[in-house]
Order: structure tokens, then sequence, then C-alpha cells
């Protein structure tokens, strides 16, 4: 809606515009108002169409019918003719993508059939309609007084034009629709290849039409000559170009995207000025980056994802707005009937090259659809004929840009049906997925009676994804821990969840108690958690802990590659403790979809050298496709650590790191909290039955509450957080008895010495704090629970607290931040969070404190008491703001659709997704 | 992947202006033709694009209802010295030269000349006067930006009340684009998106003015007004979008006014000594008379881009009659900043 409303104004003031008329006094003006005209109309339109089962593509030339010269006149033939100066450049750009889309060693063994189903299509197609054409010539609005050689070198030309494709649009719409498999791949290989030699027969027909139009002995050197250039320059310019362009994305690697677009434009412009094939010089150069340096390839494509869609889009609505129907609509029979014979030539040469390749399974057969489609290279030869041979070539042009209208309209429908049905792209069918994770979504437990009771996770990311395995469905394995987790699931460990109403599979996973305590207290949270969070805690690694560690990860690789299938269901793995998986997984199934996040912050590369087996961690996690980190600090850790230990190759424009022969993509997406729910909380009328509930519960009696909520665990810094509260109340005396500070605190590692400790510590500080600030009948300084409370108590808390601490000593984000400010709708409370928490790189309208400071703290815990109402309110609107535009099933989808684009990249572009990795 | 440039030599507020203005003099045209008529017509074409992205960032960055009324005062205060005296010394000049074609009346040539000179840069830095000199600086610039559209929008449809129509009309059209980017950018599904949307509502205000021969600059800065009005995310998004081309922009159009500059022309020589000299009197007095606001009476001699955009926009929407215009406002940057920076190192080691 909000798309078509901002498509409506654009148009209105277009409109608006066209009516005061042009000032006239540049011959240019328009040009860029066309131009940002035609790429929001067109990427809405193009939206819209795909929510209609509908290729973008569609949608971008039905926009600029629509609103060109011949239909709606908003973009005016002036504005067409200044936007046809960059078709050159998309055009150049077009076929340097096909040339990129040409790998050899990917065809592998296919190459060959490839080019028999290639080259057996391309010559029964041109002899039928070549046939038909000679037949027809008399019907035909060409000249048809032509006879002898003249007539037979414009039916060579027109035939190489009917046949030529679209290797763009077919691209695209495969691109589009996000399909991968035979039907694709192959489409797109005889489309590229069969342009290829179109081109050369293109040129060779365009030189010897040129020497039977104007015979003589001087011409047919001449034409040799301007033969062997165009073609031969064009290949070895290219080339060069392409192989000048791959030294500057290896070694330079800066700003790729617009020195590509530069590079489109030279080949363009040169080839213009020296009067060789452009088309065929940048085909070349694509090919040579391509399969002379398939890593720089890559870095290419992911430049083409961000800097094509503009450039097409413009490009197609160019097209569309040139469309002239009145001259379709003339020329309609003949269109229609040349459309039908391309289309029942096509078929059969296809068939009879697959016939002859020996390919003769049904997807193969459907490849047909995918050779419909023409626009740029079709136009491109159109407007070469008409400039060379003025008149006839000039008809020729206008029956070429009307078959164009019908091909660019069918084609990519044709090719998006048969994806559906070679069941490449299954319509509207379910795309499941795999959750991994150590904790899982539900458990079932005995109680004392004998009766089994489940209970769901809480937290923010376990829910997260719990919606989405909900709407998408698939498996999720984790460890199970319930006390009667065995006795609900099957014979292979499964049970359907959730158990209130069955949408996904939950497949549990037994860990023998001694490996569950030496993988996850010991390896995990002995070992990676104090390594990873900066504190003055030492880790501990142990080698029995370290082959736990790798014997769970296996376990769970096993059972991913065993639900797998052969399936190419996209894997979420969660956080630290599964790090090892990827590798053995891949081990297993070597070309699973895998994406890992990593919850807690990534250590610089100096304090990472602690680790013992840094190394295999970090070659593991790079056996993903995507990891993504919290915080772009961490990202950066990452890839310093991988340059480092692993001496892998990072490409810090893209955010890949290539490493045992394949990339994976980093990036860092910031954890949100389930924003909405929290509000529906917030909301409730209930909540302040439960607000009194909680005051009666903890004795709260104060004017002035503060609140601070956390696991018991050393990196929360919760003695910090006292010590400036006992400070504070010293400082301010007449609060003593009047403030009241509730400490929810909820042991977590109990059994490991650390936290044992930290327990300890924060018992013995909050006794001291109430001896020292006790008034006689006032209320304590500080009211310390352990019971953990359900989310809809904490909001209620949340909302009767006037402050809330986060003094984290360091944090990978810490959602309970998140979570108070997406309580405060009433946008009251101040929140005093840390400089070292991840969430303080997003909330910067808190009252950011070092937790190290206790002077300075205890001066923030002072400011927050006494800040005026409309301070407070303006920080606190400012803070949901941001973490209302970034809620946890966000996070969610943007890791999963992250991933997913990455596995459409062998599909050489996007139209859509093309979004860097930054999510 | 972007890099930031935080404070950097080379970050927006201190581009070295005299520096780009003298390579787009050198690489234009007139001088080695590496940048050729041909492709000035090109940079001509997106150039309104990048004059809505400076003017964009300008009311974006304006903090309407936090300035005082002193400030205004003060920015209007500079501005209007500025206007009287430039304009003032340019027309007394008006027998011992002849400022363009015929068609411009000299009046008319001194005033916008004065408007372009007007505005002001100040480097910004960790002191109070500093940020106080940067809110005179920018909150001066915005009525001479107003006026400049007025004198052009005057020049071209010659009576005031038409100049006005014509004015609140185009600025209506562009703040419609505006609001349509603004949703766009709301609908924008990915950060790339985003980026596109941004980019294609910068190419739809400025194309918009550039269409009707309007002012570009003063459509960004209204739309940027509005979308800072409108905050929120939204307004995030578009800051955020907007300044990753603004620093393009700005080397854009210095290039293109410095490839634009006639340097052969007669009066140039006289018109930029006396451009730079009024403009420096002008300024001085302004900074002795605003010295409570201003600690160093020499903050507001840097001339920033501001002068040289208006200038690049009267010559795209007036024609070959701002040629001459472009040329002095140009000369009189380069001279003004160099000026700037030596006064400003003078100040220091004293």
């Amino acid at each position: 809606m909000t798309g078509l409303l901002a498509l409506v104004l654009t148009a209105a003031a277009m409109i608006w515009l066209r009516y005061l008329g042009p000032g006239g006094a540049a011959a240019s003006a328009g040009t860029i108002l066309a131009l940002g005209f035609a790429v929001i109309g067109a990427w809405v339109t193009g939206d819209l169409l795909r929510r209609f089962q509908l290729p973008r593509l569609t949608g971008y030339l039905l926009f600029g019918v629509l609103v060109g010269p011949y239909l709606g006149n908003i973009i005016t033939e002036a504005m067409t003719g200044q936007l046809r100066a960059l078709t050159g450049a998309a055009t150049t750009l077009i076929a340097f993508i096909a040339g990129l889309a040409l790998n050899f060693e990917r065809l592998g063994r296919g190459v060959r059939s490839i080019a028999v189903v290639t080259g057996v299509t391309i010559a029964l197609a041109s002899v039928t309609l070549a046939a038909v054409v000679w037949l027809a010539w008399g019907w035909l609005p060409i000249q048809p007084d032509a006879s002898g050689l003249p007539k037979l070198a414009m039916i060579a030309i027109l035939v190489f034009i009917l046949v030529s494709f679209s290797p763009t649009m077919t691209a695209a719409v495969i691109a589009d629709t996000g399909a991968r498999g035979r039907l694709s791949d192959m489409v797109v290989a005889i489309v590229v290849l069969a342009d290829l030699v179109i081109l050369v027969l293109f040129s060779t027909s365009v030189q010897l039409t040129r020497l039977v139009l104007a015979p003589g002995s001087s011409a047919l050197l001449d034409a040799v000559g301007r033969f062997v250039w165009q073609i031969g320059g064009a290949l070895a310019f290219g080339a060069m170009t392409g192989a000048c362009f791959a030294l500057y994305v290896r070694y330079v690697g800066r700003e790729i995207t617009l020195v590509l677009l530069g590079v489109c434009v030279l080949l363009s412009q040169m080839g213009s000025s020296q009067e060789f094939e452009p088309l065929l010089a940048a085909v070349a150069a694509g090919l040579v980056v391509e399969n002379l340096s398939v890593a720089q390839g890559e870095t290419l494509r992911a430049a083409v994802q961000r800097g094509a869609p503009p450039i097409l889009i413009v490009f197609f609505v160019f097209i569309g707005a040139s469309l002239r129907f009145d001259t379709l609509l003339a020329l309609g029979p003949v269109t229609l009937g040349l459309a039908a014979v391309r289309l029942v030539a096509l078929r059969s040469g296809l068939f009879a090259g697959l016939r002859l390749a020996g390919v003769q399974d049904h997807v193969a057969r459907l490849a047909w659809t995918g050779l419909i489609s023409q626009a740029g290279v079709t136009l491109g030869f159109a407007s070469i004929v008409a400039a060379e041979f003025p008149g006839w070539g000039q008809r020729v042009q206008t029956l070429v840009v009307a078959l164009i209208a019908v091909h660019e309209l069918a084609g990519p429908l044709l090719l998006r049906l048969g994806l559906v049905r070679s069941g490449t792209l299954e319509a509207d069918a379910p795309r499941p997925m795999m959750v991994v994770s150590n904790r899982e979504p539900f458990l079932h437990n005995r109680r004392p009676d004998g009766q089994i009771t489940w209970s769901a996770a809480t937290g923010g990311v376990a829910v997260a994804l719990d919606a989405l395995m909900r709407e998408r469905g698939g498996v999720w394995i984790a460890h199970g821990a319930g006390s009667a987790d065995r006795d609900v699931v099957d014979e292979k460990d499964k049970v359907a969840v959730p158990p209130d109403g069955p949408a996904y599979t939950l497949r549990r996973l037994w860990i023998d108690e001694s490996t569950f305590t030496a993988y996850y207290g010991g390896f995990a949270n002995e070992g990676l958690w104090p390594l990873c969070h900066v504190v003055d805690v030492r880790p501990k690694f142990r080698s029995d802990d370290w082959a736990a560690y790798q014997e769970v990860n296996a376990g769970f690789a096993a059972a991913i590659a065993a639900e797998l299938g052969g399936t190419n269901t996209p894997v979420f793995i969660q956080d630290y403790h599964l790090a090892v998986v990827a590798p053995a997984l891949r081990a297993l199934q070597p070309h699973v979809r895998t994406a890992l996040f990593w919850h807690i912050p990534w250590p610089y590369p100096d304090r990472l050298r602690i680790c013992p087996w840094r190394q295999e961690i970090l070659s593991g996690l790079l056996a993903n496709d995507l990891l993504a980190f919290q915080l772009e600090r961490d990202r950066r850790n990452f890839l310093m650590a991988a340059e480092e230990e692993l001496d892998a190759r990072v490409e810090h424009e893209s955010s890949r790191v290539w490493f045992g022969g394949r990339y994976s993509t980093v990036v860092s997406v910031p954890i949100g909290v389930d924003y909405d729910r929290i509000q529906t909380m917030a909301a409730d009328q209930a909540l302040p039955d439960e607000q009194h509930r909680l005051s009666t519960l903890l004795a709260l009696r104060a004017d002035v509450i503060g609140i601070g909520v956390d696991r018991l665990d050393y990196t929360k810094g919760i003695p910090e957080r006292l010590a400036a509260l006992d400070l504070f109340l010293q400082r301010r005396p007449t609060l003593r008895g009047r403030l009241t500070f509730v400490q929810i605190g909820v042991p977590s590692r109990s059994e490991l010495e650390n936290y044992a400790a930290i327990e300890s510590e924060i018992n013995h500080r909050v006794a001291e704090i109430n001896a020292r600030h006790a008034v006689p009948r006032g209320a304590p300084a500080v009211c310390y629970y352990t019971i953990p409370l359900s989310t809809y108590s904490l909001v209620a808390l949340y909302r009767l607290a006037h402050f809330c601490i986060v003094s984290s000593l360091h944090d990978g984000m810490n959602l309970v931040a998140k979570e108070f400010v997406a309580a405060r709708d009433d946008e009251e409370g101040v929140l005093v969070l840390s400089m070292l928490a991840g969430a303080a790189q997003e909330l910067g309208d808190a009252l950011i404190i070092n937790p190290y400071d206790v002077e300075g703290f205890a001066d923030a815990l002072a400011r927050a008491v006494d800040m005026p109402a409309p301070e407070r309110r303006a920080r606190m609107r400012a803070m949901r703001q941001i973490v209302a535009g970034r809620n946890v099933f966000g996070w969610a989808s943007d890791i999963l659709e992250g991933l997913e684009n990455i596995w459409t990249k062998p599909l050489h572009y996007s139209v859509r997704g093309w979004e860097d990795m930054n999510v | 992947m972007t890099r930031s440039r935080p404070g950097g030599r080379w970050s927006a507020d201190r581009l070295p202006v005299g520096s780009v203005l003298l390579a787009g003099c050198i690489t234009g045209p007139a001088g080695i033709n590496l940048i050729s008529p041909g492709v000035l017509t090109v940079l001509d074409a997106i150039g309104p694009a990048a004059l809505a992205a400076i003017g964009v960032r300008v009311g974006l960055m304006l903090p309407v209802s936090r300035i005082r009324t002193h400030s205004w005062s003060a920015g209007l205060l500079d501005a209007l010295l500025c206007v009287v005296i430039v304009s003032g010394g340019i027309w007394l000049l008006a027998p011992v030269v002849s400022p363009g074609p015929s068609s411009t009346p000299v009046a008319l040539f001194a005033v916008l000349a004065a408007i372009c000179a007007g505005t002001s840069s100040v480097v910004t830095g960790p002191t109070d006067s500093t940020r106080t000199g940067r809110l005179v600086a920018e909150t001066g610039s915005v009525p001479l930006l107003v006026l400049g559209a007025l004198a052009l929008a005057w020049a071209r449809h010659g009576s005031p009340g038409s100049a006005l129509s014509f004015v609140i009309q185009s600025n209506g059209i562009a703040l419609v684009f505006a609001a349509a980017g603004w949703l766009a950018l709301r609908y924008a599904a990915s950060a790339n998106e985003q980026q596109v949307f941004a980019v294609a509502t910068l190419a739809l205000v400025g194309g918009a003015a550039d269409y009707l021969a309007a002012s570009s600059l003063l459509a960004g800065v209204l739309a940027g007004l509005l979308w800072r009005a409108a905050s929120g995310p939204a307004f995030e998004l578009i800051s955020r979008n907007t300044n990753l081309v603004l620093y393009p922009s700005l080397g854009l159009v210095l290039l293109m006014a410095g490839a634009h500059a006639e340097l052969t022309h007669p009066d140039l020589p006289l018109l930029a000594i006396a451009y730079v000299a009024l403009r420096t009197a002008a300024k001085r007095l302004s900074g002795l008379l605003l010295h409570r606001l201003l600690s160093g009476s020499t903050q507001l001699l840097a001339p920033g881009v501001l002068g040289v955009a208006l200038a690049l926009n009267l010559l795209r929407a007036a024609g070959p009659d701002a040629s001459l215009l472009l040329s002095v406002v140009v000369v009189g940057t380069i001279g003004a900043d160099w000026l700037a920076a030596f006064s400003r190192s003078t100040e220091r080691r004293a």
C-alpha cells in the first residue's frame, strides 16, 4: 500500500509538472527526472506484479508502456530519447553479465551437450525461419520487390535477428523467481552460448549484405577487413578489458560497482568509435573474468548485484516506453505469425538438438520456454541494421520492435511456467527450513504425580524462530533436556510441535550426562564464553572438553544430514555451542546451505590466540555459507582473525572470506526483541493487577524504583552496579528509604566455580548495602529476587520502574535494554546502559555509562533520577523508534533471506535479490 | 561497503573547495579538455540531482526548532550585509565593465553575484563559538537560496507575482516528490533498495526543478526540511542514504562549475577581484558586528560550496546568460577560499 501510494504521488507530481511545461533552458532537462521516475515507478510496479506471481521484469516493461509516449505520455518522447543515452551502457552490461554466466568449469561435461543442443537449435530454427520468410516475403513489409542475392542477404539478417535471444531476460526471470536447478542452468547456458554464436553470424551476414548491395573488389577486401576487425577487434579488446578489470578487482578491489559501470561505458563508447562489435567485446570481457579468475568473477557478480538493477530497470522501462503499439497493431497479423513460427522453429530445433545430444528427459524438453524472450541484444541488432541500411533496414527495425513487444511480454511468463512445470520452481510451495540449537523450543517434563506437561521456551530468539518454523514448516534439531522428552518422541526421536497445534517437527538428540557436562559446561561455558567476553575470568580449555564438543557437534551434523536427505532445505544453526557442526555436515552433504548466528561477542585476534583450537573453530565457522554476528565490531574482529590465523583471503567490499575452496559471507545482524508482543502485554488491561501483585510480592513501597534483570553471570556487571548504587546513595542520603533498586537475578550455570562465586558476591553486597542505607520504616535500598519471572511479569515490572540499569562488562547485545524500551509505550523511564553492551551501539539516547567507572556510573544514576520529563520522553521516544524498527522476526528473516540470496548467486544476478550482505 | 570519513580533511565540511574548483578549471574545456564538452553534457544531465543532494543536506541539518531568534537574526544580518556590500560594489563597477549579454541587467547580475557571495562555510570544531558560527552560516545561507530562486524566477517570468507563483508551484511539486520518496523509503525492503530509492528521489526533486528551470538547490532544501519535520526512522533513513551520495555530489558540482568557467572573458579579472574584496570586507564587517557570537572575525570568510552550487544552478536554469556570473563566482570562490585559509592560519599563529 505504501509503495502504491508513493507511485501514485510520483505520477501525480509528474502530471502536474507536465502541465506547467518545461522551462526549456537546457537540452538535457528532463533526463534525470525521467530516470528517477522510471526507477521508483518501475520498482513498485514490478513488486506489485510479483504479488500476482508474475515476473518483475514484466512489471518494468508494463510501467514503461503505461507511462511512455505512446500511451500515458508521462515520460515524453524527448525524455525517452534522453534515456536512450543510457541504453548503450546497459546493453553492454547485459552482454557482460551474459559472459559472466558462462563458466566452463561449472558446466563441466555438460558443455558438449549444451554446445550440440545450441548448435542444432540455431541451425534448425534458422533454416525453418529462412524457408518461411522466403515463402512469405511478399507479405512482409520490408522490400517485397527484392530478389536474388539481395533478397537472400536481407533474409539472412532478418533470420539471425529473429533467432536471437535475451540472456538478460532469461537470467533475470530465473534470479527473480529464486529458481535453481537443471532447467535454469541449462537455459542460461544455451541462451548465452547461442547469442555468442548469433553475434558472429549476424556480423558476418551484415558484412556480406554490404558486399552484395555494393559489389566490387575493393568493397570485398574492405568488408573482409572490417569483419575481421569487428569480430577479432571486439574479442581482443573485450578480453584485454576483462583481464585488466580482473586485475583491478584482485589488486585494488575498491568501488567495483562504479568501475564496472565505467568499463561498460568504455566498451560501449570504444565499440562505437572504433567500429567493432561492443556486445561481443563485453561478452568476451565477462567470459575472461569468469573463466580465468573464478574468485574475481564471484566478487564481480556481487558488484553486479549491487549496481545493475537500477540501470537494467531504466533499460527495461526505456524498451517498454519505446514500444509503438500503433506499429504493433498495424503489423499485428505478420508479427503474430512470425512469433508463432519462431516459437515452433525454436521448439523443434531444441527437441532435435536434445535427441542428438542424447538428452531426453522432460525437464530438458521444457528448455524452449527460456528461449522465447527477446530484448536488448535483438534491439541492438535492429538498430545496427537500421543505421547500416536506411530504407529496408528501418522497416526491419520496425518489424523487430513489434516482435520484441510480443516476446518480452510472453517470454518471462512462459519461462516461469516452464520452471514451475519442471519442478525447479514450485509455485506457492512451502519453503521448509531447519533450525539447529542446543536448547529445544519445547520441553516435556514429568510432574511428581506422573503427569507429563510441556512448556515453551520463552527467550526472544526461541520465540522468533518458533514463529518462523510455524510459518515455513521443517525440522528443529535440539538437545532433549526435559525429564519426559524421551517419553513423547517416536522411534526416530521426533515429536510434532507445538503440542497444542503441530506445525513442524522437533527432532531430539540425546547426549549422555558426562559428555554434555564437558561439551556444554566445559568447552562452551568455561572456554568459549569467557574467551569471547572481555572480563577478568580466565578461559579454561581442556582437551577432553574439546573432544566432547567435537563429538556433540558431529552428532548434530549427522542428525541434520539424516533429516535433510537429498533436499536443499536451508539450515539455521544457533550460537557458539555448535561452532564445528558445519564442517562435519559438509563432509556428509557437500552442497548443504547453512547459516550460523553467533550471539556473543567475537574476540579480537590477540585474545583469540588464548584458545588452542582457534583455527579449528575459525575454519569450522567458515564452513557455513553465511555467518552472522551481532555487531560490526564482531564482524571485523572475525575477518581479522580469519586473515591472521588461517591466511584466508578476505574480500572486505563484499564481506566474504575465501577459505578451503569456498566462500563464506560474514555479516552483522543485530538481534531485536518481539516488539509487538511486548506492546500487547504493555497495553493489557490486566497489567495493573500484575503490577500490584509484584509490588506486594517484592514489598515495593519506595517513591523511586530502579530495576535490573539479568542472569547471574560475571559478565553482567552486577557488583559494579551495586557499587555505583551504594555511592549514589551515599551522595544523596535524602533518597535513603525512598529509593529501591529491584535486582532480578536468575541463577545459571551455578555448578561452575565462577558463577557460584559471583552469586555469593552479589548476596554479600546486597546485604551490605541494605544495612548501610537502612532507614527505619523506609524502603530497602536493594530488593534482590532470584526466581525467574515470566515476560508478562517483567513487562509489568519495567513499567513500574523509573530507571533500568544494564551494566554489562561485555555483552553481545543485551535484550533487557531493548525489552525495557519496548515496554515503555508511556515514554517514561530512563535506561542506564553500559557502553560495553552491544545494545549501546543502537540505543545512543540511553544514559551511556562505563561500568568500571563507579563515580561516573553514580553520576549517571543521579541524572536518571533527576531527569526532567521532556528530556526523558524525548530520549525514550527516540529509542523506541529504533527498537520498533528492528524486531526479532526481522532479524531471523534477514538471516534466512541472506542465506537464500547467497544461494541464488550462481544465477548470475538478481534484479531484486541484490542486497549486499550487511543486512 | 562505505567508508566513514569522520571529520577528516575530506569530510563534507572540509572539502578543499578552491582546489577542486581549480581542478575543474584545469581539466575542463578551457583547460586540458579532459572534461570535454561531450562529457560535460552528460554531467550536466545528472547535475540537478547533485544540487538537490546538497540542498537536502542543508535542509536536513538545519535544526529549525532549536535555533534561537538571535541566531536567525545574526544569520540574516550576515547575509544582508554581504548582499548589500557586494551588489552595491559590483553595481558601482558597471561603467567600467559590461557583465553578461545585454539580456542580463547589471543590477540583477550584481544581486545574483552578491547572493552567491553571501554563503559561507564554517569549518566544524569542538568549540561553542565555532558551532555558533556554523549556525550563523547555515541560517544565513537558507534565505540567500530562497532569494536566489526568487531572483531567477523574477528574471524569467517578468513580474514578482508570477515569479512567486512559479516558485510556489515548482517547489510544491518538489515537495510532492519528496513525500513520495519518503513513502518509497519506508516501503524499501533492504538497505540497498533504500539507497536506490534515496538516489531516485533526489533525481526527482532535482530533476523536477531542472525541468522547470527552477532552483534544484531550494527544492532540495525544502525536501530536506520536510523530511526533518517528518522525523522518526524515515528521517534516519533519508539522512543516512543521502549522506552516501553527498560527497560525490559536492565533488561533482565543484568540478562541473570549474569546467564551465569561461576564464577568457575580458571583464573576469576585475569582477573576480572585486568579488573577493567586497565579500571579504562584508564578512569581516559581519564578523566584527557579531563578535559576541563569533570569537574570530575570520570565521565566515570560507565560501563553502553553496555559492558555487547556486551559480551552477543559475547557469543550468538561465543558460549562457549566467556564464559570466558562474565564472566570477568560481574564480572569486577560489580566491576567497585561499584567503580564508591564509587568514585562519594567521589568526592561529597570532
